[in-house]
């Protein structure tokens, strides 16, 4: 038994704490286990992807790095679907299993894949109702933890209380967290995983010298960040009431994305870049901004 | 008697050869100086430090009286300094700069950073014996820490040498083949210090040998780019690494081109590998830097013994010149390698590299022999090359495997025993 599961998510959802919690789990039932998070600049909302590999034979387990054959994949924001760098699915087993965390049917998901199992669940949705904020970790942590088939609940709620208390959650919010868990745990069944192969046969190539400018770490074409809407990451979508709005431009100020613009007397949002933080919320004095959820805002 | 027949000989090859040029006495550090001064260099950011402060005061007291045009600027540091050099010679301007020992280390991280953004900056080090303990004088540690770092490195071994190579590393630097920064290192005190005959070149001869520096999309007000960009895929990371080494491999030949065309403008022949009286010979010393000389002076001195021995010095130590070395120590009875320097817990690390070189090569010297001489500037004498020569010899003849030698003589002992009294306060050990 072999189970290589990814974890896909935004910096700031807890898909490391989630990648721990199936990790832990899975040890304290007594399993082999190897877990590990990958990221690169540590920002919110930037892509992060942990792996969580267990087995019941050590052997099984003489790897290190990445999975590029998942047989279990977990997306904690269904806006990385269509991101070209984190391609979730990439490689992911004939006959393994996605969960999708959506608002969403499985039927509107744009999803290129034959042959995998889809599980959706509002992760997000229920993470707000128990725990009053969007903290992904647990409730993507025992999806993951129940698909496996092979982790029982005091496992869960054991790894669930080590890892919250480890960054520092105790008391009323790790009751509620332990309640979002059981609540996600009973929601789903496990899945079919089917034993990883590699897919794909690697091939070697020779390399010689390039001619300058290409063998040297720089950019020509300048100004290519527009192309990334960091918008995608949003949870929550600022908006203003003009008519309540006294223009006194403290959101252009404090918005630290400076997407808030004043035009023609006027406050415009380029939400294709807002990422949601709700500073403006924060700091508007006369309340005039409010905010509604980004699955919801339509 | 052998020194007054040296001294002779010498002078004899003086009027063989009559100057062309008026040569002009001048320290190993002037001649830096002097390099920087005929290469046009734009921008010089420095910051002093023994035994290298003379070049910077040179070029400033040059820069103040209006005989050079050039921006030199004093930063808070090396690692400002070296940082500074990187990014003037990425805007496209011709950069200098100098630095020794302790200066070198504190600017380590940049050497890195210097050479990944392919900045073709000179620096010249100043070779000085690394701290601790604490010393002024000479040896190649400082020198051989950046061999990983992507830089070109150049050793010289006289002052006229130092002048030479600085002119001949911009070339290499500059050409589109390399594009990476060079060190060219002198020995502290032993050159930089050392007053002897330098030929200075001509101007217009310089600006014929190297031309204006030239670099492709250099940073301009205005206009856009990215140099250095950060890389969060290990494949693109991969991919700049290998072709910074495969960029440094074309230095070899890119450097006897330029020392090809350096011999048609100045009379004066370089190569990557200097062989002294060793095609003949059967066996070979191997040195780099200043005390290659005294290598020297002993294979003349062991030639009139009747021993058939030569000296491989070796000038270009990054790229390493692996097919000149092979070619030049190609079926020798022995070699020995001075290290002037020590990897504590290796040894010799010239030693390690000579030795790589020749694995798997079929006509390989069946003897190499290990010997560390000249650390923190301890002199090294002909009594001491002719007794790691002799224990070659023995080694030979016995069938023996030669061990590493740690050279150390007796009166230096005597020496250090004095010293250690001193420190100790009276006769409390044994050695």
């Amino acid at each position: 038994m072999l189970i290589y599961a990814r974890f896909h998510g935004r910096g700031g959802h807890g898909v490391k704490t989630a990648s721990r919690i199936l990790g832990t789990s899975a040890h304290l039932e007594g399993f082999h286990v190897q877990d590990f998070p990958i990221y690169g600049a540590e920002r919110r909302g930037a892509p992060v992807t942990a792996f969580t590999k267990i087995s019941d034979d050590p052997l099984k387990l003489l790897d290190r790095g990445y999975i590029f054959n998942p047989n279990l994949v977990l997306v904690s924001d269904e806006s990385l679907l269509s991101d070209p760098i984190a391609n979730p699915l990439s490689g992911i087993q004939t006959g393994g299993t996605a969960f999708i965390n959506t608002t969403k049917n499985i039927d509107h998901l744009q999803i290129k894949h034959d042959n995998i199992n889809i599980v959706v669940g509002d992760v997000t949705g229920l993470s707000l109702r128990y725990v009053g904020r969007v903290v992904l970790s647990t409730g993507i942590g025992a999806i993951a933890t129940k698909l496996t088939g092979m982790i029982r609940w005091n496992s869960l709620e054991e790894a669930v209380k080590e890892e919250l208390q480890e960054i520092g959650i105790k008391g009323e919010l790790l009751e509620k967290n332990i309640l979002l868990a059981k609540t996600c745990f009973e929601l789903v069944y496990p899945a079919p995983l089917p034993p990883p192969s590699q897919q794909k046969k690697y091939k070697i190539v020779e390399l010689n010298w390039t001619h300058p400018p290409y063998n040297i770490p720089e950019i020509w074409n300048i100004g290519n960040t527009k192309i990334r809407k960091t918008g995608s990451w949003r949870v929550f979508k600022p908006l203003i009431n003009l008519e309540k709005c006294t223009r006194c431009s403290l959101c252009v100020i404090y918005c630290p994305e400076g997407v808030i613009e004043m035009v023609d007397n006027s406050l415009v949002v380029d939400y294709d870049n807002c990422k949601g933080c709700l500073i403006c919320f924060n700091e508007c004095p006369v309340k005039a901004i409010s905010y509604v959820r980004e699955a919801e805002a339509v | 008697m052998i020194r007054t027949k040296l001294i002779l000989e010498l002078g004899f090859k003086r009027y063989l050869v009559p100057p062309v040029k008026r040569a002009v006495m001048m320290t190993g550090n002037t001649a830096a100086a002097w390099a920087a001064r005929l290469a046009e260099v734009d921008y010089i950011p420095a910051y002093p430090i023994t035994p290298q402060t003379e070049i910077i005061e040179k070029l400033a007291e040059w820069i103040a009286n209006g005989e050079m045009k050039a921006k030199l600027t004093i930063l808070e540091s090396e690692h400002s300094m070296l940082t500074a050099a990187g990014t003037g010679a990425l805007s496209g301007a011709r950069v200098f700069t100098a630095t020794s020992s302790q200066g070198l280390l504190y600017a380590y991280e940049m050497l890195y950073n210097v050479a990944g953004w392919r900045a073709p900056i000179v620096l010249v080090n100043v070779s000085r014996a690394v701290a601790a303990p604490i010393t002024l004088e000479p040896d190649h540690n400082d020198f051989l820490s950046t061999r990983d770092s992507g830089f070109i490195l150049l050793h010289a071994e006289t002052c006229q040498e130092v002048l030479d190579l600085i002119l001949i590393a911009y070339r290499v630097s500059e050409d589109y083949r390399v594009l990476l920064p060079s060190i060219v290192n002198m020995d502290g005190f032993h050159i930089s210090f050392t007053r002897e005959p330098v030929i200075l070149p001509e101007i217009e001869e310089v600006r014929r040998f190297l031309p204006r520096y030239n670099y492709v999309n250099p940073f301009r007000a205005g206009k856009h780019s990215a140099k250095g960009v950060t890389v969060l895929r290990p494949p693109l990371y991969s991919f700049y690494k290998y072709q910074m080494h495969f960029s440094s491999l074309n230095a070899v030949k890119v450097f006897k081109e330029a020392c090809s065309e350096f011999e048609e403008h100045f009379a004066r022949r370089y190569d990557v590998v200097e062989k002294y009286m060793l095609d003949d010979a059967e066996y070979a010393i191997v040195m780099m830097g200043s005390f290659s000389t005294i290598g020297k002076k002993a294979v003349r001195i062991f030639r009139e013994e009747g021993f058939s021995v030569g000296l491989l010095k070796i000038r270009m130590v990054r790229p390493f010149p692996k097919e000149d070395i092979r070619e030049a120590l190609k079926n020798k009875k022995g070699v020995i390698v001075i290290d002037q320097n020590i990897s504590p817990g290796f040894g010799g690390i010239l030693y390690g590299e000579i030795c790589s070189a020749l694995y798997g090569f079929r006509d390989r010297p069946p003897l190499i022999l290990s010997v560390i001489g000249g650390v923190g500037g301890k002199t090294l004498t002909i009594d001491e090359i002719r007794y790691v020569f002799e224990y070659l010899l023995d080694c030979e003849r016995s069938g023996k495997e030669p061990r590493p030698i740690l050279l150390f003589r007796e009166d230096e002992l005597e020496e250090v025993k004095s010293l250690l009294k001193v420190g100790f306060g009276g006769d409390v050990f044994q050695l």
